[in-house]
């Protein structure tokens, strides 16, 4: 079966690479350079500790790369008294990028026609349900500062938060990344985790790509009954530049219960938080007040009943009305219970993202945007060639070594 | 490799040690170097991977009691006199695959004259017209070992991009317990193409609404046999037991047991009778004969509404172990 493409994903979700530094993720040094000793590599970490001497080292293959400045160390403003605070800094990719999105659908609707008829001297209310159609086609244009997780997953309390936030541009000072940054943040914070990409840049522009076709998707899918088109077009303008953001974890005590809160720590704003509940003995007590006027009222609504005429249309509306709000008591009732025994609030900023939840770059930001040159793979200062380690179990190897003698793994050249 | 099947023991096709064949399993992963080694073909894979333990068993003493001091019910001083007796490090086994995949299709396509105008109309005219289009995805999929146990690990988000080279010295430190898979690698390939062919499926019918013809190209890029670090962990608080399971690499309390405190308990008997004493009051509404009028159908609304208080009431009371889970 031969296929011409015509009408592909690629050309719906077009996407052009902008780097040409292939995977330089992959390429570790991993030698202490305090002590020379061969540090293992951590996919996990930016920072890798020496087992001889306790030299924290920290460096960063992607170029551009930028840290969000977290805030001083000192406990947010909040209820209870702060038990730990764990800082965490977050791997985001950012891609300035023109995008244009052409969706085509329709909407649906559906609306009630009521009317008064007279038949046999008596009046009569008829209504008919009306469902109705019309073309639907969102479009969109315009250049956008897309920022998405350089990961695949992350897990930690608020992830979703800050994803949805970063994507907004939740402010905070970027500073280029600089390796005695990075060790002057884990020395004054002994808990500091510095995620490392998944991603190289190549892939990342890809994903890009992907994260804006998903949205787009979603968001046509929330304006039309049926999407029949989605068709975007992501020009990648800038080369991905890597942005790490702080997280900042903390738990407090209060009342001797000990709740987690989520914060950017490089504007300071909050993102997640579990919160006690209050007056449980209140909501009880509503409870159970809501259980017993609910037979009362049922009974109440059914004297008035039989108290007017039996076809009285008055007699109908106030059983009805009496059994409505003796229901609501009862439903009522059981949502403060199951409130009641729940072990926290949620306080959440949002996780939600749409196609124009990403930033919109200016018309002059985008005018002074330079025409992207195609970067050459970055070489070491001193010429020679980048040390090689064996990315499964970080044994050091030879320059053209092409198994590692220690666990056999395949090197792919580089 | 050689597979001892009688005596249930297989020798390890990288350092020749041998091992116990645990029941069900597919792979036996050798407990001196680590090396997987599959029993149905007899290969021992390269890309055998693990996420790190950065919890230690005594972290989790203050961990557990913390996640559980604000669910209702548990003791004030749960916290202080909760004793922890056994934590059991199980490296839990997964199969993790990185699929590029293309497809080439070609189908019938729905569309609709966006020149139509923007009025509302009860109908509106859908046409089809043949349409082509190709999708091209980088895809991991990630199979958990087993079929029907361990069913609160099944669906867990694992960050697999925190994965490290599997090291044996590193688990034997820890006093971790190998868990190997019982679904083979054939197995898990095949649901896990399944799950990538699934995906491109669901974006071809965002685009048409009949296939008329597909061409997948599904290759893969990495494998890897993947072992995650969880905690079973069982404690007292006097004579109570209890268990949790602890994600090891990220300190998140999967499930935890917990005890009710007698003041719990207490309440809900203070329930139950209110409960009962609100019924008996109903049936002597629905008899009537006591009262001058009828009640008969409050009557019957609170003999329904507090025949449910009396069994959440009977259930708060007679409950001494709860479950948490996140």
């Amino acid at each position: 079966m031969g296929f011409k493409p015509i009408l592909n994903y690629k050309t719906k979700l077009s996407v052009k690479a902008m780097s040409e530094q292939g995977d330089s993720i992959l390429v570790k040094t991993l030698r202490c350079p305090s002590c020379g000793a061969p540090m293992r590599p951590s996919a996990e970490s930016l920072l890798v500790i020496c087992n001889f001497c306790g030299e924290i080292v920290a460096e960063s293959h992607i170029s551009p790369h930028a840290i969000v400045k977290p805030l001083p160390m000192t406990p947010p403003e909040g209820p209870g008294q702060v038990r730990s605070m764990e800082l965490i800094l977050v791997p985001f990719f950012e891609v300035k990028a023109d995008v244009s999105v052409d969706a085509l659908g329709y909407q649906r609707r559906e609306r009630t026609e009521t009317k008064t008829v007279r038949r046999g001297g008596k009046t009569y209310t008829e209504s008919k349900t009306i469902v109705e159609y019309r073309p639907r086609r969102v479009q969109h244009k315009g250049s956008h500062n897309v920022r998405f997780l350089a990961r695949q997953e992350v897990t930690m309390f608020g992830s979703g938060e800050l994803v949805s936030s970063v994507a907004r541009t939740i402010g905070g000072e970027p500073i280029p990344f600089s390796p005695e940054f990075i060790k002057g943040l884990a020395s004054r914070d002994q808990t500091l985790v510095a995620l490392s990409p998944e991603w190289g840049q190549d892939e990342a522009s890809k994903k890009a790509g992907e994260v804006i076709y998903e949205s787009a998707y979603s968001h046509a899918k929330s304006q039309m009954h049926e999407v029949f088109d989605t068709k975007v077009n992501f020009r990648p303008l800038t080369q991905p530049k890597l942005v790490h953001e702080p997280l900042l974890l903390i738990r407090r005590r209060i009342q001797g219960r000990l709740y987690r809160a989520a914060y950017h720590w490089g504007s300071g704003q909050l993102l997640r938080e579990e919160q006690p509940i209050k007056n449980r003995g209140l909501m009880m007590f509503f409870a159970l007040l809501g259980f017993l006027l609910a037979p009362i009222l049922t009974q109440i609504g059914y004297n008035q009943y039989i108290a007017f005429e039996p076809s009285s249309e008055n007699a109908i509306w106030w059983l009805i009305a009496l059994g409505v709000v003796a229901l609501a008591g009862v439903i009522v009732g059981i949502i403060l219970l199951v409130r009641v025994y729940k072990p926290h609030k949620i306080h959440s900023s949002g996780s939600g993202l749409s196609l124009f939840a990403f930033e919109r770059l200016a018309p002059t930001a985008r005018a002074a945007i330079p025409k992207h040159q195609p970067q050459q793979p970055r070489q070491p200062a001193s010429g020679k060639p980048v040390a090689r380690f064996c990315p499964k179990c970080g044994d050091p190897l030879e320059q053209n070594q092409k198994f590692c003698e220690k666990c056999g793994q395949v090197m792919d050249g580089r | 490799m050689a597979v001892e099947r009688q005596s249930k023991k297989i020798t390890c096709g990288y350092c020749q040690a041998e091992n116990n064949i645990p029941p069900f399993a597919s792979v036996v992963t050798c407990d001196s170097c680590g090396t997987p080694n599959e029993l149905q073909t007899g290969k021992t894979f390269q890309n055998h991977h693990m996420l790190n333990v950065y919890f230690s068993g005594s972290e989790l003493t203050e961990l557990v009691p913390q996640y559980l001091s604000k669910y209702v019910g548990v003791p004030s001083d749960f916290a202080d006199k909760a004793v922890f007796k056994d934590f059991e490090l199980r490296m839990m086994p997964f199969w993790m695959f990185q699929f590029h995949g293309h497809t080439d299709y070609q189908g019938i396509g729905k569309y609709v004259n966006p020149n139509q105008g923007s009025h509302w109309s009860r109908n509106i005219s859908i046409l089809t017209r043949p349409e082509r289009g190709s999708i091209d995805l980088d895809q991991t999929c990630l199979i958990f070992g087993y079929k029907e146990q361990h069913r609160e690990i099944r669906d867990e988000k694992i960050p697999v991009g925190s994965k490290d080279a599997f090291d044996i010295n590193a688990v034997n430190r820890e006093g971790g317990q190998i868990y190997d898979t019982e679904i083979g690698y054939n197995e898990a390939y095949a649901i896990a193409e399944a799950q990538v062919k699934n995906r491109h499926n669901q974006l071809i019918f965002r685009e048409i609404s009949k296939l008329k013809g597909i061409k997948q190209d599904i290759d893969l890029k990495e494998v890897s046999y993947l072992h995650v670090p969880f905690y079973r962990v069982k404690y007292n608080y006097g004579n109570w037991e209890g268990e949790a399971l602890v994600d090891a690499a990220r300190g998140k309390v999967l499930r935890a047991e917990y005890p009710i405190s007698r003041a719990h308990r207490f309440w809900g008997l203070v329930s139950v009778i209110f409960a009962i004493a609100l019924i008996a009051f109903a049936i002597i509404l629905i008899i009537q004969g006591l009262l001058p009028f009828d009640w008969r159908i409050a009557g019957y609304v609170s003999a329904v509404v507090f025949g449910g208080l009396l069994i959440f009431g009977l259930k708060e009371t007679l409950t001494k172990k709860k479950v948490a889970a996140e």
